[in-house]
């Protein structure tokens, strides 16, 4: 897989670094304000890519990322010539909230497979920076990823209950009528 | 309790300030426990590293609270709470002597060290 690294959006990043982590046994799944990239097609633009490591491998990912030409500098990793996007992995394991029951979507290109939240998923998880962080560019973000991408809203509904934040739900909804 | 299973008293400390405060930040706990600054930063660090807690810069200094999203908060924030319940309010009023709640700028403070 090729890619040009001065150009390159945040979907061609995340397939050609989860691709790259995935064909050496590295489970990484795409999450946060990336994945709203990728369901809008660029219509926001998020700066970092967060991949979440699924299996106990995490060990590896720093000499896998300085073969794709990745240097560390402190808790993230940057390419020379990619001067707009970063690479971070926060810890595990994938979760949203009190939800632990969270799987993934998984794409498979060219032979490799790269993982990333489902947009009911990826809803869930900018509501949860909205409800936790007081954030009110991630419930735009939530509404903004509900406008371009069909998804699960009794289940978006049955989440926002169970973490006691119905009133998020609320909100959510308001938006998705403006 | 907490600190023998963090391997650490500092961090037990630093989880209780957080657990009583709802935030916090490194010079505030090492003034309330009297311990050096840097010890406390780097715990904070490492915390947030994990995970658990989240920051931001509120002027020039870092303030952190627990990362309430992040699936292990729940449960790890049950056994602070586990351990911060049990402890009698006589020693809470000692662990935790400063007040940081929302206060009028000028109201007095009586009775217990100002802010």
């Amino acid at each position: 897989m090729k890619i040009n690294f001065s150009k390159c959006n945040e979907e061609q990043l995340w397939k050609y670094v989860g691709s790259h982590l995935s064909k050496n046994g590295i489970d990484a799944v795409l999450v946060g304000g990336a994945v709203v990239s990728v369901y809008t097609n660029g219509a926001y633009e998020s700066g970092d890519l967060d991949f979440i490591i699924q299996n106990l491998m995490k060990d590896k990912v720093p000499s896998l990322m300085a073969e794709i030409g990745f240097k560390r500098k402190g808790r993230h990793y940057a390419h020379p010539e990619c001067k707009h996007l970063f690479v971070e992995f926060p810890s595990g394991p994938l979760g949203i909230g009190e939800d632990i029951n969270i799987e993934p979507v998984e794409h498979k290109e060219k032979g490799a497979t790269f993982k990333i939240l489902s947009p009911t998923d990826c809803i869930k998880d900018r509501l949860a920076s909205y409800i936790y962080f007081k954030s009110n560019e991630c419930l735009d973000q939530a509404v903004l990823v509900a406008k371009n991408q069909p998804f699960k809203k009794a289940a978006v509904h049955k989440w926002c209950k169970a973490e006691g934040a119905d009133w998020a739900f609320v909100d959510f909804t308001r938006g998705l009528k403006k | 309790m907490l600190d023998q299973i963090l391997g650490s008293e500092t961090a037990q400390k630093i989880f209780l300030h957080l657990y009583h405060y709802g935030e916090s930040y490194p010079s505030a706990v090492a003034k309330d426990f009297n311990m050096s600054l840097g010890q406390i930063q780097r715990q904070f660090e490492r915390f947030e590293n994990a995970g658990i807690l989240i920051s931001k810069l509120s002027g020039k200094t870092r303030i952190y609270q627990f990362n309430k999203k992040f699936s292990l908060t729940a449960p790890f924030m049950e056994m602070v709470k586990r351990v911060y319940d049990s402890l009698p309010l006589e020693e809470k009023e000692i662990l935790f002597p400063t007040r940081r709640g929302p206060r009028r700028a000028g109201k007095p403070i009586i009775g217990r060290e100002s802010p």
